[in-house]
């Protein structure tokens, strides 16, 4: 009886530090540790959220910075010089032009355009975010061959091939003959175009800027003449034939 | 007359077990109370990073129709950096080619004919072609040798890999020229 008393009171006098144990292991195990681990994994997304937060700022920031007015028109001029399509009507109207600016016959016109593709407009409409791996190969540098033969004084010849430097589409002069008495030159001559790509990548995906020197070819580019192709214009619709072919006093 | 206490021993015993029990109870409470205010710290910090989370992602979501707003200048301008990248280094070949075009032009004399006329990327260029007489041919050879003009790229290497006597084209040369490209 005197042992049970003693057990008793040896429990009663232990009971709160066992009771405290009991409670910390208790909420250790179910409060404590999945707080603590929720915590930590919304401090890292906290950390994540804030980078990601500062890099959508700086991009919204320099979008509003750049001059809208000022890229449309350098996105157009691009167009005149490094086409997305290829520049097949262009580059006739541009050769037969020049060659008719410079005093050399323009003839035996060679090319081989292949597969003519018609979309890519430059609009925000069209672009999509996310890429297709398809779409992502397709958006790449393209050229086709183009021969041709001018006839002229030499000098005629050297300013016609001067001329191409700054005519537009771009061309690239890979090859040619000459015979100088007859006067006459047979050029291949390289055309230049790129698609444009479908997708513009993450929203989170900085905006890529112009270093100085591709500035400096953007500027350059400028003064590149564009000829515009011969559009024939032939009537449409009915004809008045009633009318006098000159006017009456 | 010296006092006699039996119960002594047994009251500093009972004494010493008192101070250690309420020591025992104190620090067990203190550790409880500390334990509870670390967790409630730490609930604090968890609701806080939440509430930060969730404001974080209020804003980002505000940025990226801020964006997409303006998904129409984005579009230009990556397509302009683009084209820009490729055009630069179209443009510096372009130049390239097109200044040995002109100063082989400038190389050749009347009555000379270019038959093939190919750039290699380093600025060599295979020319071959015919002269009508031995003296054109001669000509044309001082020309790569000796003609300079400061508005034309000056050769650095001619290699005459052969020149030959036939019936149509006279005097056929075959050449390989390397030219001063600059940087």
């Amino acid at each position: 009886m005197q042992f049970k008393e003693l057990k008793k009171e040896q429990i009663r006098e232990n009971l709160v530090p066992i009771l405290v144990i009991v409670v910390v292991f208790f909420l250790s195990v179910t409060v404590f540790r999945p707080i603590l681990r929720n915590s930590l994994q919304l401090r890292l997304e906290n950390k994540k959220l804030r980078e990601q937060f500062e890099s959508l700022n700086k991009k919204s920031q320099l979008l509003q910075s750049l001059d809208e007015v000022e890229v449309t028109k350098r996105v157009a001029k691009m167009e005149e010089v490094f086409p997305s399509e290829k520049p097949i009507l262009n580059l006739i109207a541009s050769l037969s032009q020049l060659a008719k600016e410079k005093n050399v016959t323009f003839g035996g016109i060679t090319l081989n355009p292949g597969t003519i593709k018609i979309s890519s407009r430059v609009s925000s409409k069209l672009k999509k975010r996310e890429p297709s791996e398809s779409e992502a190969k397709k958006a790449g540098l393209q050229d086709f061959l183009i021969n041709f033969v001018i006839e002229g004084k030499i000098e005629n010849i050297t300013a016609f091939i001067s001329g191409l430097e700054t005519t537009t589409p771009l061309m690239k002069i890979e090859s040619f003959t000459i015979a100088l008495e007859k006067g006459s030159a047979s050029l291949n001559v390289r055309v230049y175009y790129q698609t444009l790509p479908e997708m513009l990548g993450e929203i989170d995906k900085p905006v890529p800027l112009l270093t100085e020197k591709e500035k400096e070819i953007l500027d350059e580019i400028t003064h590149y003449r564009k000829i515009e192709p011969i559009k024939t214009i032939s009537p449409v619709g009915k004809d008045n034939i009633f009318n006098l072919p000159f006017n009456l006093p | 007359m010296k006092d006699i206490n039996f119960f002594k021993d047994s009251l500093v015993k009972l004494r010493k077990k008192a101070r250690r029990l309420f020591l025992i109870k104190t620090w067990s409470l203190i550790t409880l109370a500390s334990y509870g205010l670390v967790i409630s710290a730490v609930f604090s910090y968890h609701l806080l990073t939440n509430r930060g989370n969730q404001n974080l992602n209020e804003k980002i979501k505000q940025q990226e129709a801020l964006i997409e707003s303006l998904r129409s200048i984005e579009s230009k301008q990556v397509y302009l950096t683009l084209k820009t990248k490729s055009l630069t280094q179209i443009i510096n070949s372009q130049r390239k080619n097109q200044e040995i075009v002109k100063t082989i032009l400038h190389l050749l004399p009347e009555g000379t004919a270019v038959d093939g006329f190919n750039i290699e990327e380093d600025g060599k260029v295979n020319l071959s072609g015919s002269c009508l007489n031995f003296k054109i041919l001669k000509n044309f050879l001082a020309n790569l040798y000796e003609k300079e003009d400061d508005s034309f790229l000056k050769v650095k290497e001619v290699k005459v890999r052969g020149i030959s006597y036939g019936f149509e084209n006279p005097y056929q040369f075959n050449t390989i020229l390397q030219f001063y490209l600059g940087e």
